[in-house]
């Protein structure tokens, strides 16, 4: 019998009472994680419909081979019957059996494994969640193959993994990979496959070493029994060598003898249709599906005709794209008499691929013509429903490239080309679009240049806009707002890549103007464009130095969220709170960021912000260890998705780092270093000053110190105010450095915390240096106090050539701040009253979180920290950033002090 | 890589529908076969073709390489 070649059952689907007994035994884990786009239709394993024919010899074929070896393969011919082979044995096995429907979009490690994953966890498999974010990740790498391998192999009963169509995988990274889980997950991995030529897979030595069964076209092929009982379904009889007649034309094939049957039990006479078909020259299939059509009425046929050209069918469709008022009857009929109209759930049918293909031949040999208005209808429809992949689909195969790209503009959808997240790319739909062509319209030259961009091509994108520019004037007036929206969204992008901040701001502005232009209907309809407008404007903003304004605008766009540009964005939030010194929540917002579901590829923009971010946080908290490996991390996603204003960021906290090690030759480098390489926009230029200053006051360079400070304008900033005091500071000169520090001081609560507490260092230096140790203990207790919420240490330990001997001499002040202080070269301060620590009363200063005091539990559980992380399900630096906030909320310096202190205050 | 004349012949006369879809080719009707005869670029363009005969369901049953006429 067939099936089409994938049957996509819909959820509600009959299962055989054996694979529903396996459902209530094992505990369910969520098919998906949050966010992964997998489509559940592809990983359900198909019901068996009513018009299937049991076939007993060809499940025992397929449960042998799983029973005895890890690889099972099927092949034949389309319509061969593969498909409804294996639905038929899972329906009957006991075991686990995961499914996944391969199509073309499969073919790469980042959408196979993931769909394993989905597949093996709505089976039942446990697979912990550390495994699949990883296979997100870095899906190519050994360490995760070695992981699902280990994790599989420790099945019993071992786990059956069907890919059904496996031609379709071509890429040798996937099928070597496939073949690396095969070889090592031992006996508790099973893979049945079924393809239509032999798999790229080293079946050579498999079959060598007796692990493989291979069922052939030959042992697929229908018996007489089997095609009587066929026959049988349609309603027709014939006699036994009239049966036999049938299977030697068609050779068993089980596509051949259902179109057969469909003929037949139309045919007036059975027997003369079979001795016809046996004496017929003509190729099988071509004759059978003619004589199908032949049969039906001229009605039908021509629905048969107008409908072959969609993917899927549903009743709309149908109507629409013939346009017949009855066609929706007709399809729901035709569903039910034959296998080659195939419901798959939903109201949605498909036509085996075969019937498609050649019902697709014959409307391009009879009607040419139609073809393409055809295909311009379907292509109003989806757009009409909001399905744009689809309608730009259709679109393109009308060859009508102006109206799929003004379908993309019309839907503010420009964004998705820019930055795909959806696993099928709208942006491959245009590969196709010819390069050379002059269009007539500004819509195609903006799909252009928006694929440029996206493919890392910034000429040809910049020479596309310039070309749209000159037709956007011209355009009709009701476009304007959208396609002019649509070119600004593009330059903000292209600006931003390239680090032309002017272009950006300029961008950004036009890009606000029009879209107050565009009717909120539509923009409400569409939320990524108003997403990506504000995390430009946010961009922007960032690099331009006005923190406050741009963690504002970001912070907005994240409540707008949309589908599209959810994690874009993210890490320059993280990047602006920790720029702005709030550490806490930058790094919450990194790490959400960087843990976020999604399907974008790694080292995009926004993550290695947000790795910028989290480094910057730990720098300024004195972690310098994970600092390090956050802007490693950082440099890795760089290299692949270079954004040169994140860049500069991290080429100042490398420095910074430097300067806390001790190395300020090295600070000043790296500083040199990074202006030669580009011209950054003033308020970074800024920055580079003011860290080059404090790298020039390290090495003892007075005059280099004052000169960078002064550079970077101390007359209108505080920052370079107070950079310039500390360098006068510095080098001795005390006048001066009050006369730079006063108007500071003056501004008093209005400045950000962070420059008020530079500003009370410099004081406190100026105090301690001049005598005036009251007046100096008190700025110093005010820096000390400005730095506890945040836990600030990096300003101390910047400054602890003078900082440690203060500290000696003012014991309570160190005791007081205690956990800000004790991580740092000042533990030996810090005085140990006896007996002290046992009564003193722990304060907190802040309250733990739900999820800290369940790693705390855990931790007091004798569980190490990767034990932790996998009873919790969430990755080991998690645990370990879990754990420093643990120890910094309750003064605790390691885990048993933790859990002693929480027991103290009765937390667990 | 110079482009090479292949002939492939599968079983079965293709009717008009199923000629359509080889109107790239020349198509000679035989006795209770079909053949294709086509220029094609390079090995890609070849395993493309035979994988459009294969998906109609169509069986291969002779290909080969036709000699070019040796240049004097």
């Amino acid at each position: 019998m067939t099936s089409p070649d994938r049957p996509k059952s819909d959820q509600t689907a009959r299962r055989h009472p054996a694979a529903a007994h396996q459902g209530t035994t094992r505990a369910r884990q969520p098919a998906a994680a949050a966010g992964d786009l997998i489509l559940a239709s592809k990983i359900t394993v198909p019901a068996v419909p009513d018009w299937a024919v049991q076939r007993p010899q060809v499940t025992r074929l397929i449960s042998q081979g799983t029973r005895w070896c890890p690889l099972t393969v099927l092949t034949g011919s389309p319509g061969a019957g593969k498909t409804m082979a294996l639905a038929l044995w899972a329906a009957g096995e006991t075991g686990p059996v995961a499914w996944i429907a391969l199509d073309e979009y499969d073919n790469r490690p980042e959408v196979f494994w993931p769909y394993v994953m989905a597949a093996l966890r709505q089976c039942g498999v446990a697979v912990p969640r550390a495994l699949s974010a990883a296979a997100r990740g870095q899906a190519s790498e050994h360490v995760f193959l070695l992981h699902l391998a280990a994790a599989l192999a420790a099945q019993d009963p071992p786990v059956a993994l069907v890919l059904d169509d496996l031609h379709l995988l071509t890429e040798p990274g996937v099928l070597e990979g496939l073949d690396f889980v095969l070889r090592n997950a031992g006996p508790g991995l099973r893979l049945a496959v079924s393809s239509r030529l032999d798999p790229l897979l080293p079946l050579h030595r498999y079959r060598v070493a007796g692990q493989l069964t291979e069922i052939r076209a030959s042992d697929l092929a229908f018996s007489t029994d089997e095609a009587g009982m066929l026959l049988a379904q349609h309603g027709c009889t014939l006699t036994a060598d009239l049966v036999e007649t049938l299977i030697q034309r068609t050779e068993g094939w089980a596509a051949g003898l259902r179109l057969a049957a469909m003929s037949l039990a139309f045919h007036s006479d059975p027997g003369q249709f079979v001795k016809e078909l046996a004496a017929e020259d003509s190729a099988l299939t071509g004759y059978l599906v003619e004589e199908v059509l032949a049969a039906q009425p001229p009605q039908v046929r021509d629905v048969l005709l107008c409908t072959s050209i969609l993917d899927e069918v549903s009743a709309e469709t149908a109507v629409e794209v013939a346009g017949d008022e009855q066609a929706a009857g007709i399809l729901i009929a035709l569903a039910r008499a034959n296998a080659f109209v195939q419901s798959i759930g939903s109201g949605r049918y498909r036509y085996h691929t075969l019937f498609g293909e050649v019902l697709r031949l014959k409307l391009r040999c009879e009607h040419p013509d139609r073809i393409a208005a055809l295909h311009r209808r379907a292509a109003r429809y989806y757009q009409r429903n909001g399905l744009l992949t689809e309608a730009v689909r259709h679109a393109v195969r009308a060859d009508d490239w102006p109206l799929a790209a003004e379908m993309v503009i019309d839907d503010l959808a420009i964004g998705q080309i820019l930055e795909p997240e959806d696993g099928r790319l709208l942006a491959t739909e245009f590969a196709g679009m010819p390069p050379g062509r002059a269009w007539t319209q500004a819509a195609p030259y903006l799909v252009s240049a928006a694929v440029a961009l996206s493919a890392d091509r910034p000429g040809p994108c910049a020479a596309a806009l310039d070309a749209a520019a000159g037709l956007l004037e011209r355009g009709p007036a009701d476009r304007q707002a959208t396609s002019g929206l649509a070119a600004a969204v593009i330059r903000l992008a292209a600006c931003l890549r390239a680090g032309d901040l002017a272009g950006a701001a300029a961008a950004a502005d036009r890009a606000e103007q029009l879209a107050g232009q565009v009717p909120g209907a539509t923009l409400g309809r569409h939320p990524d464009i108003t997403a990506r407008v504000l995390g430009g404007r946010g961009a922007v903003e960032l690099w331009s130095g006005h923190l406050d304004q741009a963690a504002r605008v970001l912070a907005a766009r994240a409540c707008r969220g949309g589908r599209g540009g959810r994690s874009a964005y993210a890490g320059y939030l993280a990047l602006a709170e920790a720029m702005r010194g709030r550490l806490g929540r930058a790094t919450e917002l990194a790490e959400e960021a960087l843990e976020a579901d999604g399907v974008q590829p790694p080292g995009r923009e926004e993550d290695s912000a947000a790795l910028v971010a989290l480094a910057w946080a730990h720098l300024h908290r004195n972690e310098l260890r994970e600092a390090r490996g956050c802007l490693k991390q950082a440099d890795a996603a760089l290299a692949v998705s270079p954004d040169k204003l994140t860049g500069t960021v991290a080429c100042l906290a490398a420095a910074v780092a430097a300067l806390a090690e001790g190395r300020a030759a090295a600070a000043a480098q790296i500083i040199t270093r990074t202006r030669s390489a580009w011209p950054a926009p003033p308020w970074l230029s800024q920055q580079l000053s003011l860290v080059q200053s404090r790298a020039f006051a390290a090495a003892g360079d007075v005059q280099g110190a004052v000169a960078a400070a002064e550079k970077a304008g101390s007359d209108t900033s505080l920052e370079a105010a107070v950079t310039l005091a500390h360098a006068w500071a510095v080098g001795g000169d005390g006048e001066r450095a009050q006369r730079a520090l006063a108007p500071v001081l003056a501004v008093g609560r209005e400045a950000p915390d962070r420059v008020r507490l530079h500003a009370w260092l410099v004081d406190a230096r100026l105090r301690y240096a001049s005598g005036d140790p009251a007046r100096g203990r008190r700025s110093l207790a005010s820096a000390l106090r400005l730095a506890e919420s945040e836990q600030l240490r990096l300003p101390f330990v910047l400054g602890r050539s003078w900082i440690g001997p203060i500290l000696q001499r003012e014991p309570e002040l160190a005791s007081t701040h205690r956990c800000l202080l004790a991580p740092t070269p000042y533990h030996e301060a810090i005085p140990v009253l006896a007996g002290a620590s046992d009564q003193s009363p722990v304060v907190m200063i802040e309250p733990l979180s739900e999820r800290e005091r369940e790693v705390l539990r855990h931790v007091s559980g004798m569980l190490n920290t990767a034990e932790v992380a996998s009873e919790l399900y969430i990755s080991v630096n998690t645990v370990k950033t879990h754990l420093r906030n643990i120890y910094r909320k309750l003064a605790a310096d390691h885990r048993g002090e933790a859990v002693r202190r929480a027991r103290q205050l009765e937390l667990i | 890589m110079r482009s090479q004349i292949y002939e492939i012949t599968f079983t079965g006369q293709a009717g008009t529908t199923l000629r359509a879809e080889f109107d790239d080719c020349q198509v000679t009707i035989g006795p209770g076969t079909t053949t294709l005869r086509a220029e094609l670029p390079d090995q890609a363009a070849l395993a493309g073709l035979v994988q459009r005969i294969t998906g109609l369901g169509l069986e291969i049953v002779h290909l080969n390489l036709v000699a070019p006429p040796s240049v004097p």
